[in-house]
């Protein structure tokens, strides 16, 4: 069992989603029941895989996964260019460990949260319980084909949960994130079979080469072909730089939309916006987070002597991302929206952690999703309270919520002081570490200059000055609403949504108070992650 | 060789070509059913019985027969598998007015000249085979008899005459200089390549390759929807593979002008083809633009004979998605509809069945996972890719690069009939399908999902005979 | 068991909130007996502690480890905060009758007294952040503890605001410290480089320092803060949270060069002027004592930075009793006035005036914490006080520079200047007649108001700390902090003499300008006022009065002229500007990055116009069209064969 379990946890919402064959479109609680029931036995799985999980496992970041499976999937003969193998390889270590189950979580909260849905219930479900699969299949693909189908997979669900359950510019979103988000991942293609025609093994049998998309021999440079495009000897060029570069810049590209970055982030706020609450959830909490790991297993591993040339301007596209985001969030009047651009700002922070190239920059890049996944999952519930009573997020059409709703305004200040990085809560844990990372290597090796450190310590300050400010208008003062109708629909929490927001703000005060819950099994991995890549950085 | 021997020869080598043979006297029974006035119900039948059987006789050799006019190989075997099969498909199309026995004939008839296109290593022969799709093909896209049908027919004749004139003004330059008429004594001579080139525009106007095109979309507009799916598939990879022989023995001849010639008009072809099926509102023309762009993908590996499976592969999916993407179009068509988009507006919550089928051929003509166009585009970048690599020839990432690029411009166009299906307002159409549609539709979306899952399943259909 | 003991101390007061914002009745006295119990653990544990240094570490993450370290100053400080917490839990009862929100209060105030009480017993640097923010936070919460009036709101706002800033500079400096070394542990922390890094190290922590303890330029935020309840005020801004900065300089007294420290000193010197001078003209019972403290923290600052740290520290504790119970009697009159008379402008002192008889036990405490505050012979502040002048004499007296008596002076000049805000305070509240309109009644006695004031004036006294007035026998000190003073003496006696006469001026000018004339005139303040004070016959004063009082006039109006003109203004056009860039930058999100997409698709269509046209042309053009693709690949063949 224990052998499968990856399997398990991965196909488990499938498994729902077609037990929903069976259901009519009006059995709604059936299927709701369904859904809730496949999505809290993948919860539970994935708390077993932690309690399995071995924290100092393996020596080297390649003999590092855990629970490995890996069968042949597909083996397609095509004529003289050999053979076309695709694994099915999945493995986890420390680095995805806790982004499973924080995956698996909010999946959960998700299926709660759209529990009044009532329109299409049904297809909603299928939808969303293929979204999840697909989420967890990314974290836990060793293959890269494998990991390419989970990412894919994930914008058809989306496209049509944006653009079938969302707000009144839902279609405009729904096509402007599949467009950006499909341009990244066709980037990511190009690199895959570059990759893939770069990467392979002589079998011994018919003196023939056998390529593969398996991760873990991209990431070893012993597994390259001499002369092929990708190997580090590889005298291509395009536009006159090393192909080798070229190509961890498309895959960053890639990753960085879905992250994502500046100026590529304008999909971000339309799409959370449109999306329902359930969604914008998954969206912020785990589509994001995607990016981030992407770059982490993919990207820097896979061309860590390029990405470590480059460590300057990628903490440096962090910064701007801070800075940036934080700023546009300041000027928003739209609460959601004001929240989405949050996410930009506080995703910059992975990219300085990254950009670092030390063991606390990247725990603290790997941290600051997992914190960043617990609060903005509850910031975007905290838009979706409000907007579920009177359809309504203008921060200028509330004042002094605080006496009305006094329930939800403390979730809120718990929240929002997660997220400009109060110390105690989890959102202070991964932006400490990222910038004791960035001020680490400038101090030491001035790699990073202190500027992007500073740069980042000003962005929080943005962060606390936006969140202070909404707090101050739409929570503080005297009680007011915008209009006579809303008044009778200004209630408290509810028991559903105290039972969202409970397990968040625990996870917020847990990994505030007390990281080392999941930085224990994170580290192991995350020193062999860097490792890796200071291994390579030495070699010319 | 004497006249007898070579008379035994053919008597022999009739068995090589029995599908054809199975074709031909099969559709002169149809036509004498037809004047009998059987039922078109059992004419359909009979016809579907044909076509299985040459589907069934399809013969695995490889070699020259009837004095090295007809070449049979795994292309040939791939096609005289796989066209019948693709009629069959069309044949399961809702039934228009016009069917009649004639339209069951012609249909054979195109067909018939598809596999002498595949299987001919003679200019003469590949001509006649040629003319016959072509004569077949112009009565084919007037037969709903409607104006727009007969101007479509009347433009495609034009067309086509001129494009016969010149490849027929290639042929002779090409006998004029090899003194025959079979590929495989061709030498290098300015003159040949001269004659090659007319030659090629001329099939080059058959397959719709840019700039030699402008037929193609006011053609599949005005012919019967089941007609323009026909001709999105059959002749046009006939086509391709006849090209493929060609070029087997061209390629080397006229390296490297031929390859970097053949690259661009591919990359024009892919161009030309997405950025017009942009704009498009009518469905028909939409899909005819993305018919074309897919003849640009497919085109740069008719050069190279090791790409064989991945020729293999693409052409199935190809035949398969497109089979789907017209039925499910034809679905939606009333009589005297022009098919424009808004013909879809809001059907997805009344139909969230045909919704998720037009979401499936949608992503696989883009190229998304998890279907079998996704296996198609992935494997026809890693070879394109190859061939990067190993010859570090700029064309070739051009080629890429315009490749990634209108695939993602294509997600714009395709995805509009499902986002039109869900995120539209309902105009209140209704959709009539019966079961066996049904049966067919899931079949075939099934079978794109599973070919993205197992695509080494294909491995037995039509395998490579000579590794 | 000290581990017990210590985690006793930190998790009682959060422990007690919980339980009071649970009970919501009783939760004065659950909270208040949480803090007793703390008080009394406190007390014992400093008698525990004599000897041993205590020290917890742990790994608060792999590789990170983190602890806490109690040595005798800080514990001194932890009982020193139980203690006023504890009072103040008991002032506030009486406070905060009849409020509805009393459980939300305990719950902010125990979660402010955790936090206060981890900052104190830390011993990593960024372990001593963590607490330092909470502590800014849960001061935020508790001024924004009536948030229904918005201003109460934008004051908490801002004043957290500007600690953030300061304490986000402070977070830079304590990473690049923590980047430059291994470990971050305050005891071990050697001092700070001489190259460039070393002084940004050193000036980023100094910022981070003066924004807590409400330095100069950024003490701006203390007297918005007093927008809370006065308790809350008593605590945080007179006794605790602003004595933090102070604290920390303490601590990291070690890693600072000489150099820096001359300017510390500077700078808490000018704070102590500016501070006190602006006090002086200050109406709002609150803000005179606000900008008290403002001063007498300049004071200490100084004090560290001509490095008698420990009559620093000494000042700290001294100064926290009679604050804060200055600040209680405050409360205990503003509470009093606001049951009489709702409506009225409570803090206002040119209403007040002839409180003596109703607010008997009131009157008397803070007699007695002001005259500790002023610094006359008898009460603790005076014990402090001259410590802090001797050090700084003897500071100058070492040091080469002759401007360095510069700041000895002016301290002095500061004792005048307390002397007379405090005596103009004493006498507008208490003395004279009542000028406002409702006649007013007795007050009702209660315990819970008056024990705590009590104690407070008690612990203000002299005697506690020293036997001998004005000798050097510092047995206080050398029992609790455990360091030998180093007083020298009978040297300074014409210095301690000078300060006393000061004082004791100060108190007398404030008399003549307030005590002799009618209570009824005192509706403003001005300098014709003042100037009518001369006429009535101080010739010395009248010196005084007409070269003095104007420049002292115009040098505070300049002077609260930089809050209003300079600092304030500034604060506002930074975060307009900042407004004014966000917006530009969402113009620019939505013009130039959403405009290339959409220019893109523009551009898409344009092309697609020009691709459809080909088609819809007469036949003819379709076949040109062919037959020049055709005719320019033969000429390619032309030129490619």
């Amino acid at each position: 069992m224990s052998s499968y379990i990856l399997s398990l946890i991965i196909w488990m919402p499938l498994l729902g989603a077609f037990t929903l064959f069976f259901f009519s479109e009006f059995q709604t609680t059936g299927i709701k029941i369904v859904a809730l029931a496949s999505s809290l036995i993948q919860f539970l799985l994935s708390i077993w895989l932690v309690l399995g999980f071995d924290p100092n496992y393996g020596d080297h970041l390649l003999t590092s996964f855990q629970f490995v499976e890996k069968f042949s999937w597909i083996s397609m003969s095509l004529g003289s260019f050999g053979r076309f193998n695709i694994d099915y390889h999945l493995g986890v270590d420390g680095l995805s460990l806790w982004l499973v189950v924080l995956s698996a979580l909010i999946t959960v909260l998700g299926v709660i949260a759209s529990w009044n849905l009532k329109q299409q219930v049904r297809s909603y479900f299928m939808l969303y319980l293929l979204l999840s699969t697909s989420i967890v299949g990314c974290f836990l693909a060793l293959d890269f084909f494998l990991f390419y189908l989970f990412f894919e997979l994930v914008l058809l669900p989306i496209f049509f949960l944006i653009g079938l359950w969302g707000g009144p510019r839902r279609s405009y979103a729904s096509i402007k994130f599949f467009i950006y988000t499909l341009v990244g991942s066709l980037l990511i293609l190009i690199v895959m079979i570059a990759l893939y025609l770069s990467v392979g093994v002589e079998d011994p049998s018919s003196q023939t080469i056998v390529h593969s998309f398996n991760l873990l021999h991209m990431m070893d440079t012993n597994y390259f072909i001499q002369g092929s495009s990708l190997a580090k000897d590889s005298l291509l060029r395009f536009m006159g730089m090393p192909l080798r570069a070229v190509a961890f810049f498309t895959l960053f590209l890639g990753f960085a939309i879905k992250l994502p970055i500046v100026p590529f982030h304008t999909w971000l706020p339309d799409a959370h916006v449109e999306a329902s609450t359930p969604i914008s959830v998954i969206l912020a909490a785990l589509l994001l987070k995607l990016g981030g790991y992407g770059l982490y297993r993919i990207a820097f591993s896979i061309f860590p002597d390029v990405a470590f040339n480059f460590g300057y301007f990628i903490a440096a596209g962090g910064v701007l991302a801070i800075i940036y985001g934080g700023l546009n969030a300041m000027a928003q009047n739209d609460l959601k929206r004001m929240i989405a651009y949050s996410s930009i700002s506080h995703m910059g922070f992975v990219l300085v952690g990254l950009g670092s190239f030390t063991v606390e920059g990247a725990t603290g890049g790997v941290f600051q999703m997992i914190a960043h996944g617990f609060i903005s999952a509850a910031l975007f519930l905290i838009v979706g309270v409000l907007y579920d009573r009177i359809q309504n997020r203008r921060i200028e059409n509330f004042s002094g919520l605080a006496s009305k709703l006094p329930g939800y305004s403390f979730v809120v200040m718990i929240v929002f002081f997660a997220s400009l990085g109060l110390p105690g809560l989890a959102g202070f844990v991964g932006e400490l570490l990222v910038l004791m990372g960035a001020f680490n290597v400038s101090a030491i090796d001035g790699m990073l200059p202190s500027w992007i450190g500073i740069g980042a310590v000003m962005g929080m300050l943005i962060t606390a000055a936006y969140y202070l400010w909404t707090i101050q208008r739409m929570f503080l003062g005297k009680y007011w609403v915008r209009q006579q109708s809303w008044q009778s629909k200004m209630k408290d929490l509810e028991m559903r949504e105290w039972l969202i927001f409970t397990p968040l703000i625990l996870g917020i005060f847990v990994l505030g108070i007390y990281p080392k819950v999941i930085l224990d099994t994170m580290n192991h991995s995350i020193e062999l992650f860097i490792a890796h890549v200071g291994n390579l950085k030495i070699k010319p | 060789m004497n006249i007898s021997e070579q008379l035994i020869e053919i008597q022999e080598h009739f068995e090589v070509i029995s599908s054809e043979m199975i074709l031909i006297i099969g559709s002169i029974i149809l036509l004498i059913l037809g004047i009998l006035k059987i039922h078109l119900f059992w004419i359909k039948r009979f016809a579907a019985v044909v076509l299985l059987g040459s589907f069934l006789f399809a013969q695995e050799v490889q070699d020259l027969f009837f004095t090295e006019t007809i070449i049979r190989d795994d292309l040939s075997y791939l096609m005289t598998q796989l066209l019948p099969l693709v009629t069959l498909g069309i044949f399961c199309f809702k039934e228009q007015r016009h069917q009649s026995y004639e339209f069951y004939f012609l249909l054979m008839s195109v067909l018939l000249g598809s596999l002498f296109m595949v299987g001919s290593n003679n200019l003469l022969l590949l001509y006649l085979a040629i003319e016959l799709t072509s004569y077949a093909s112009y009565l084919l896209t007037g037969f709903d008899f409607k104006e727009k049908g007969s101007e479509a027919a009347m433009k495609y004749l034009l067309f086509g005459g001129v494009s016969s004139a010149v490849m027929l003004f290639g042929i002779s330059l090409l006998y004029g200089a090899y003194n025959s008429f079979y590929f495989n004594t061709m030498e290098f001579s300015v003159l040949g390549a001269t004659g090659l080139l007319f030659f090629l525009s001329g099939l080059f106007f058959k397959t719709a390759i840019a700039p030699f095109h402008i037929w193609l979309p006011a053609t599949y507009q005005g012919a019967p929807t089941d007609v323009a799916s026909f001709f999105s598939i059959v002749p046009k990879t006939a086509g391709f593979a006849a090209l493929y022989h060609i070029f087997k023995w061209t390629n080397e001849l006229f390296n490297p002008f031929l390859e970097h010639l053949i690259l661009l008009l591919a990359i024009l072809t892919i161009l030309w083809g997405t950025l017009s099926a942009l704009r498009q509102t009518n469905v028909k023309r939409m899909l005819s633009y993305g018919v074309m762009a897919h003849s640009g993908f497919i085109l740069p590996f008719c050069l190279h004979m090791e790409t064989y499976s991945l020729f293999k592969y693409y052409v199935i999916i190809y035949a398969v998605m497109n089979i789907l993407a017209f039925l499910f179009v034809q679905l939606h068509e009333n009589d005297g509809d022009d098919l424009s988009l808004s013909a879809f507006s809001g059907l997805g919550i009344k139909f969230p069945f045909l919704g998720g089928i037009s979401v499936v051929w949608a992503i696989a003509l883009v190229g998304l996972p998890p279907t079998g166009g996704f296996m198609a585009k992935l494997f026809l970048f890693s070879t394109a890719w190859h061939y990067y690599e190993s010859m570090d020839s700029l064309f070739w990432l051009t080629f890429i690069v315009v490749g990634i690029l209108s695939s993602a411009a294509s997600l714009y166009f395709y995805l509009r009939v499902p986002y039109f299906y869900f995120f539209k307002k309902d105009q209140g159409k209704k959709v009539h399908i019966n079961k066996m549609h049904f049966a067919i539709m899931i079949l075939l979306a099934f079978t794109l999902i599973f070919l993205f899952i197992q695509p080494n399943i294909l491995d037995r259909f039509a395998p490579i005979i000579n590794p | 068991m000290e581990d017990y003991l210590l985690a006793f101390i930190l998790f009682l007061p959060l422990i007690g909130g919980l339980i009071a914002y649970n009970i919501p009745l009783k939760s004065g006295i659950i909270a208040s007996s949480f803090l007793s119990i703390t008080t009394i653990l406190a007390f014992y544990y400093l008698s525990f502690i004599q000897e041993t240094l205590w020290v917890f570490q742990f790994e608060w993450f792999p590789g990170f480890v983190m602890g806490f370290a109690v040595d005798r100053p800080s514990a001194m400080l932890i009982l020193l905060v139980s203690l006023i917490s504890f009072l103040v839990h008991i002032f506030s009862i009486f406070y905060l009758l009849g409020d509805r929100h009393k459980d939300r209060y305990y719950l902010k105030l125990g979660f402010f007294t955790f936090s206060m009480l981890g900052l104190l017993m830390s011993d990593h640097l960024i372990l001593l952040f963590i607490f330092w923010e909470l502590v800014g936070f849960s001061s935020y919460l508790l001024i924004i503890f009536w948030f229904e009036d918005i201003k109460n709101a934008k004051a908490g706002r801002i004043a957290f605001m500007t600690n953030r800033i300061t304490d986000l500079i402070l977070f830079m400096g304590l990473l690049m410290l923590l980047g430059s070394r291994n470990d971050g542990f305050i005891s071990n922390l050697g001092p700070l480089s001489a190259d460039a890094s070393g002084k940004t190290i050193g000036i980023c922590i100094l910022i981070g320092i003066i924004g807590k303890s409400a330095q100069f330029p950024f003490f701006t935020w203390l007297p918005r803060a007093m927008a809370g309840p006065t308790p809350v005020s008593a605590l945080i801004h007179a006794a605790t949270m602003v004595a933090a900065g102070v604290y920390l300089l303490f601590r990291l007294f070690a890693i600072f060069d000489p150099y820096l420290l001359n300017w510390i000193a500077s700078l808490g010197i000018i704070t102590a002027f500016l501070a006190a001078l602006i006090a002086a003209y200050q109406t709002d019972i609150k803000w005179v004592l606000a900008y008290s403290t403002i001063s007498q923290l300049g004071y200490m600052v100084m004090g560290i930075g001509v490095g008698a740290y420990h009559m620093a520290l000494f000042h700290l504790w001294t100064h926290a009793f009679f604050k804060a119970g200055l600040f209680l009697c405050a409360g205990s009159v503003i509470r009093y006035l606001s049951i009489q008379d709702p409506v009225a402008v409570v803090q206002d002192m040119r209403t007040m005036g002839g409180l003596k008889s109703y607010l008997p036990i009131t009157f008397c405490s803070y007699f007695i914490c002001m005259m500790a505050l002023v610094g006359l012979p008898f009460f603790s502040g005076f014990i402090s006080k001259e410590g802090i002048l001797v050090g700084a004499f003897s500071w100058a007296n070492q040091s080469q520079n002759g401007l360095a008596f510069s700041l000895p002076i002016i301290a002095l000049g500061i004792s005048f200047l307390t002397a007379y805000y405090m005596g103009k305070q004493l006498l507008l509240v208490f003395f004279g007649s009542y000028r406002g309109e409702k006649y007013l009644k007795r007050p009702q006695k209660s315990w819970t108001e008056r024990a705590p004031i009590l104690v407070l004036a008690i612990l203000s006294l002299g005697v506690f700390y020293r036997i001998h007035f004005l000798g050097g026998d510092l047995s206080f000190l050398e029992y609790w902090l455990g360091i030998q003073p180093q007083v020298e003496g009978a040297g300074m006696t014409p210095m301690i003499a000078s300060s006393i006469l000061l004082v004791l001026l100060g108190l007398g000018f404030s008399y003549w300008n307030y005590g002799r004339q009618g209570m009824h005139k005192m509706k403003s303040f001005n300098s014709s006022r003042l100037s009518v004070f001369v006429q009535n016959g101080f010739y010395l004063d009248k010196f005084y009065m007409g070269i003095l009082v104007p420049s002292f006039d115009w040098l505070a109006f300049k002077t609260s002229k930089i809050d209003t003109v300079l600092i304030n203004p500034f604060v506002n056009k930074m975060s307009v500007s900042i407004v004014v860039l966000s917006k530009i930058t969402d113009l620019f999100d939505k013009l130039i990055v959403d405009g290339l997409i959409s220019l893109m698709k523009r551009i898409m269509q344009i092309l697609g116009l020009m691709f459809t046209k080909f088609h819809t042309e007469r036949i003819q053009m379709h076949f040109v069209s062919a037959i020049i693709g055709l005719v320019i690949i033969l000429v390619w063949l032309k030129f490619a064969l």
